[in-house]
């Protein structure tokens, strides 16, 4: 009977957590739109609701009412698989992330490996979907995609071995509490090498301008998912941001104290105490949504070599110092 | 529903869809059709390390295996673009040989674990803090070992994939 309830417990958790988190997708559309507008001097979506406030609701209805178009020389049953693998594999890294002290779905030991290892699984809806779409511009964004994830993923994870260095620990809510041990309370002052590596490496790995490589429309039209259409769509424009907040919320936990307040603000500001720790951690993962969108109203796309060199001759060297520094520096104090 | 009942549910699920899926691996004729099998039949080995409360084992399974070797399989087969399923005759002929070592590499499979008793206590597989200190102590020679061995096939790979220094001149 434990089992029982402990499954059904589980389920309403997940579909809770699954609302919420769809509904914060949809409006992670909006803000891009209306943050890329004024950046660029123009109002955004302004005509379905008071500021085109219902503008996300409308898009999604569209998308599911449009055609279901699968064309006629692509591999169907790739075709139809790819973007439920990215959406899975999106969807499957929130089962780790706390939102605020016991706020999860599941608390694993190994979680930020964990985070990393399925990320890295959405990779294959990419590929997938270049390959059976039969078309030049898709294989072609979805060969970039792969070399693309490989290299960057190396990065992605190097960088998190300084915080892990420093947390002695793999499971997320216990990096978090670590961090309040000191009284800068967050890893982003002595691991900063390891976050400009971390934030960078996340660009790459979400497919965002100034690496959006797999996508770039000016040479590949859409790049992978360029035969898709109506529902399959979106389900690949959702898992993209899905990893988007997957990113920001790793970030959130590794480098910003989570749902935590630094001690040292917290002693010249006590009333900050009074705030729940939901609303610090979302407003930490925004700052790091807002940092995409900023990013992408700001700068030109860089070249296929330049990505690789950025990839391997800079950041991977500089995760390996910031590794060999934080050992050190733990070693001797 | 028990813990035992359940236990023994999922354990028939694994059985029974690693055995299709590992078939499917090299019965299907397209081979992204079966890059995308041994995708799902990974997925589900690494399930089966969870299942065994072995965390940390799942994880490195979900990492090595499907992020690095899978990716790169894929990554080839898309570079040298194999579109063309496989001619199946070619490989009939060997179907004989190929019966045969699998039939030994069974024989000597079961005689290794013939004799095999499952201990009640369980290994503290799942803890890092344990894998850590044994690799660098008890295990510290094999594990210098293996690296060295990665190193020379890095090395070894960087040399190969380098282009002949005279050809460029």
């Amino acid at each position: 009977m434990e089992t029982f309830y402990f499954i059904l417990i589980t389920t309403i958790k997940t579909a809770i957590y699954f609302g919420i988190l769809m509904l914060h997708v949809a409006y992670a559309t909006y803000a891009e739109r209306k943050i890329i507008g004024h950046i660029q001097l123009r109002l955004g979506p302004m005509v379905v609701g008071p500021h085109g406030l219902l503008q996300p609701i409308a898009d999604v209805i569209k998308l599911i009412f449009k055609e279901d178009i699968i064309p006629s020389n692509v591999d169907r049953k790739i075709f139809t698989i790819a973007p439920l693998i990215s959406l899975t594999a999106a969807l499957s890294t929130f089962a780790v992330i706390p939102v605020s002290q016991n706020w999860f779905i599941s608390d694993i030991n190994v979680g930020i490996l964990y985070v990393l290892g399925i990320a890295g699984i959405g990779t294959y809806g990419i590929i997938f979907a270049g390959w059976s779409s039969n078309s030049k511009y898709a294989f072609l964004g979805g060969l970039r995609s792969a070399a693309q994830m490989i290299s960057y993923e190396v990065a992605l994870a190097m960088s998190l071995v300084g915080v892990i260095l420093m947390a002695e620990s793999f499971n997320l809510t216990e990096i978090v509490n670590k961090q309040l041990e000191y009284s800068y309370g967050m890893f982003l002052f002595p691991q900063f090498l390891g976050y400009f590596v971390f934030i960078v490496a996340m660009l790459a790995e979400t497919n965002r301008v100034p690496f959006d490589l797999p996508e770039a429309e000016t040479e590949l039209v859409a790049g992978y998912f360029v035969e898709y259409s109506g529902i399959r769509f979106s389900l690949f424009y959702l898992a993209e941001y899905l990893a988007m907040f997957c990113m920001s919320a790793l970030a959130t936990i590794c480098f910003w104290g989570g749902w935590t307040v630094p001690p040292f603000l917290l002693k010249i500001f006590p009333f900050l105490g009074m705030i729940p720790g939901v609303v610090w951690f979302l407003l930490k993962v925004y700052f790091h949504m807002f940092l995409f969108f900023w990013l992408r109203g700001t700068l030109p796309r860089y070249r296929y070599d330049q990505l690789m060199a950025i990839g391997w001759k800079v950041l991977i060297p500089l995760a390996l110092l910031n590794i060999v520094l934080t050992s050190l520096i733990k070693y001797y104090s | 529903m028990s813990q035992p009942a359940v236990d023994q549910a999922f354990f028939i699920y694994f059985y029974i869809s690693l055995s299709i899926l590992s078939i499917a691996v090299i019965a299907s004729r397209n081979i992204i059709h079966s890059a995308f099998f041994l995708l799902i039949f990974l997925l589900h080995v690494a399930a089966v390390f969870l299942f065994l409360n072995a965390e940390f084992l799942m994880v490195i399974q979900i990492i090595v295996y499907v992020g690095g070797v899978l990716a790169l399989f894929v990554f080839a087969i898309m570079v040298m673009n194999l579109k063309e399923e496989l001619r199946h005759r070619k490989f009939v002929k060997f179907a004989g040989a190929g019966i045969l070592a699998g039939l030994l590499f069974f024989a000597v499979f079961y005689v290794f674990i013939r004799n095999i008793k499952i201990t009640p206590e369980k290994p503290l597989l799942g803890d890092v803090n344990t894998l850590g200190s044994l690799l660098y102590s008890y295990y510290l020679l094999p594990f210098e070992i293996l690296s060295l061995v990665l190193l020379v096939a890095l090395i070894g790979g960087i040399i190969i994939a380098k282009k002949n220094p005279r050809e460029d001149k």
